[in-house]
């Protein structure tokens, strides 16, 4: 601090008293109004909600549950569609019973000409027949059109 | 009141029968040592005083887990800092004044402060402590008001001795070239 005189002559010139004053009497209520203070803040504190506390763990309670639930949604529609391929896989019977509502003509087609496919069309009773030729959605188009075309 | 060392206050505040007259102890103990650390860094005396209530509150929360790993001083002398410096980031991110308008409304204040009590010149060493970085600040006042220790500086800021004193040589530099001006 001694070198103080030569590094900074003004600064030394300036002094070390405290520039600054209090209020009178400030010190000596300053205890009570701390511990005031402190005890309104204190009595103050909400208890904490146990909503609060377990917010984090709900957060990722909560993520986990949207996606596994992502994840079965995207299972069940991949699922449906792939059931919804398969009929290739069954007989022309079931493609049109089955996809009545959604019936695709290019489907059928596809499995009328590759040639491999069972068609329980020819083991099936009258009554099968007929239910099926009376079932409410089925495209019958395609089948008055094109009689001849679909051949098991 | 009975001078009773740190370690006793700490003793007495942990039991609950005398935890506030403990406390009120530490509080008349340190107070205005507290105020004049805090006051140099924010200034105005309001806002000193919001400072230390503050600290004090904090220190209150706190003194339970206390483990006297640090002298208690240097302990509260950190809060305060902390608290202070906060202070001042809170006042520039409330109003959204660049730190260049929060230290000229602190030069400023300085005139116009009913508590300040000094001459022309020591108005113009708070203005030019007001302009320096944060650490030279702290440091500064520390070293040439309350003419503290390096070595509890250290504790209390964080900061190796040797980067103390380079920032203390530093902030008298700054400080003389701005009281040689005009």
């Amino acid at each position: 601090m001694n070198d103080l005189e030569t590094t900074g002559p003004k600064l030394t010139k300036a002094g070390k008293e405290n520039p600054f004053k209090v209020p009178d009497g400030y010190f000596d209520s300053l205890p009570t109004r701390v511990q005031n203070y402190c005890n309104e803040h204190s009595t103050k504190k909400q208890p904490v909600r146990s909503i609060f506390v377990v917010k984090p763990q709900l957060a990722l309670a909560a993520g986990f549950c949207f996606f596994v639930l992502l994840a079965f949604a995207g299972y069940y529609y991949s699922r449906q569609a792939n059931n919804f391929n398969s009929f290739e896989k069954v007989d022309y019977l079931k493609i049109v019973v089955e996809s009545g509502t959604e019936f695709d003509d290019n489907l059928l087609y596809d499995a009328v000409t590759n040639g491999h496919k069972k068609d329980t069309l020819k083991s099936s009773t009258n009554d099968e027949l007929i239910e099926y030729l009376l079932y409410d959605n089925i495209n019958s188009g395609t089948l008055i059109e094109h009689p001849k075309d679909i051949k098991p | 009141m009975t001078n009773y060392s740190d370690k006793e206050l700490l003793e007495l505040f942990r039991e609950s029968d005398t935890q506030h007259y403990a406390f009120n102890l530490i509080v008349r103990k340190y107070q205005e040592r507290i105020y004049w650390h805090i006051r140099k860094i924010v200034i105005n005396h309001d806002d000193a005083d919001d400072v230390v209530q503050n600290t004090f509150l904090k220190v209150w929360g706190a003194l339970q887990q206390f483990r006297e790993d640090s002298q208690l001083y240097t302990w509260l002398y950190r809060i305060a800092t902390n608290e202070a410096l906060t202070f001042l980031k809170r006042k520039k991110t409330k109003y959204f004044l660049p730190l260049i308008d929060v230290e000229q409304q602190l030069s400023n204040s300085i005139e116009s402060d009913p508590y300040f009590d000094g001459n022309e010149l020591q108005a113009k060493l708070q203005k030019a402590i007001i302009r320096l970085p944060d650490k030279q600040k702290l440091v500064f006042n520390m070293k040439y008001f309350e003419e503290m220790k390096y070595e509890d500086m250290s504790k209390i800021l964080g900061t190796s001795v040797g980067a103390l004193k380079a920032s203390f040589h530093h902030a008298v530099k700054k400080i003389e070239k701005f009281l040689e001006e005009d």
